[in-house]
């Protein structure tokens, strides 16, 4: 029983800091987080999954976000061990599909941090979507969340 | 009668010990077979060549730091926003697992920065230190980096900036290299996905390397 309390306890923590959706259109973005950040730390990431099973093609054209100079859409190539983080220009998401931003791919990337990302901590991020349009999603600072 | 006594008992002492020697000798030593890891286990394994840097405390960082205990050495950069803070969360985690067994004591996390333009050793030691408050960092010369990165086949290319970006990006191996006590390569740590996984693994090689001291 203790056990049991003991497994069920991340998952409520979790629950409560991330069970966060917001929809837009026809799409579905979930759990949008990103990892605190040391304060010397010029850059961060931010992600989250969006659910495209019920729409039409779309793809991501931009974020913004107040926290830092630039918002940037980037991704990581993997040869053998080596991450290639590269900058793009749209995130595609395909009908009936689901497209989840994690670490070690996909992300939101913020350059030059005006402050340090805190645990606990939310900040607005606007995203635009080709067809769907634009939708503000709040940003949960944390560690990544069970459902990822 | 005590001499007797004794006698029986020093010779069923020495009995065991020769069997045991014995054994170690001529029986098949599954006990220490290599360990299975996700990476690569090297075998024997290898003489770290001589390197040069500076730590996360402006001290000098080379063979000696890494003598009589396990180092983990993970290669990146501080402007990483991805990899990098998560690679030093998931070895931050590893450490603590390790810790709550009382296993931490012998073994060193270290971020080597292949970015010595921008990463200073005061930069490397906020940042490790966010992570876990026992981490190290070093960088150094590009020089000196090359020698302790290419002797573990640890891939890294620092990019110019795209155009109109004012910074740049770099390609890195998201590796970790496993030096043991002797500072010897012992390990190469690939595609470690989940926190169990890479304590089991740090804990099978360990045991390895623990089972075949003489």
């Amino acid at each position: 029983m203790k056990r049991l309390l003991l497994l069920l306890i991340p998952a409520l923590i979790s629950f409560q800091g991330f069970a966060a959706e917001f929809a837009v259109g026809d799409l579905v973005i979930k759990h949008p987080w990103a990892r605190p950040t040391p304060p010397v730390a010029d850059a961060g990431a931010a992600y989250f999954i969006v659910d495209n099973s019920r729409g039409a093609d779309d793809r991501l054209l931009s974020a913004e976000a107040d926290i830092s100079q630039r918002v940037e859409l980037h991704t990581h190539l993997m040869e053998g061990d080596v991450m290639m983080m590269r900058k793009v220009d749209t995130i595609e998401m395909p009908a009936g599909q689901t497209v989840a931003l994690q670490p070690g791919g996909l992300h939101i990337m913020f350059i030059g941090l005006q402050a340090p990302l805190v645990e606990g901590d939310r900040f607005p991020l606007t995203l635009n979507f080709e067809k769907a349009g634009a939708v503000i999603v709040e940003v949960a600072i944390g560690q990544q969340p069970n459902a990822q | 009668m005590l001499n007797k006594q004794l006698l029986i008992i020093v010779l069923g002492v020495v009995s065991v010990v020769a069997g045991v020697w014995l054994g170690r000798y001529f029986l098949p030593q599954t006990e220490t077979a290599e360990p299975e890891i996700n990476g690569i286990y090297i075998s024997p394994s290898r003489k770290v060549a001589d390197f040069e840097l500076t730590n996360q405390s402006g001290q000098p960082f080379n063979q000696a730091a890494l003598k009589e205990r396990w180092s983990l050495l993970f290669f990146g950069y501080t402007f990483c926003p991805d990899v990098c803070p998560t690679t030093l969360a998931q070895l931050n985690q590893f450490h603590s697992r390790l810790a709550a067994e009382g296993l931490d004591e012998d073994v060193t996390v270290w971020m080597i920065s292949v970015d010595p333009a921008r990463d200073t050793a005061e930069r490397l030691k906020e940042y490790t230190a966010f992570f876990n408050p026992k981490f190290g960092g070093a960088t150094g010369d590009r020089e000196e980096i090359d020698k302790l990165a290419q002797q573990f086949g640890v891939y890294y290319k620092i990019h110019d900036p795209e155009p109109g970006a004012d910074y740049y990006l770099v390609d890195h191996s998201s590796a970790v290299i496993v030096i043991n006590p002797d500072t010897r390569l012992q390990a190469v740590l690939t595609g470690t996905s989940s926190t169990d996984r890479l304590v089991e693994d740090f804990q099978a090689i360990r045991q390895h390397y623990d089972a075949t001291q003489s």
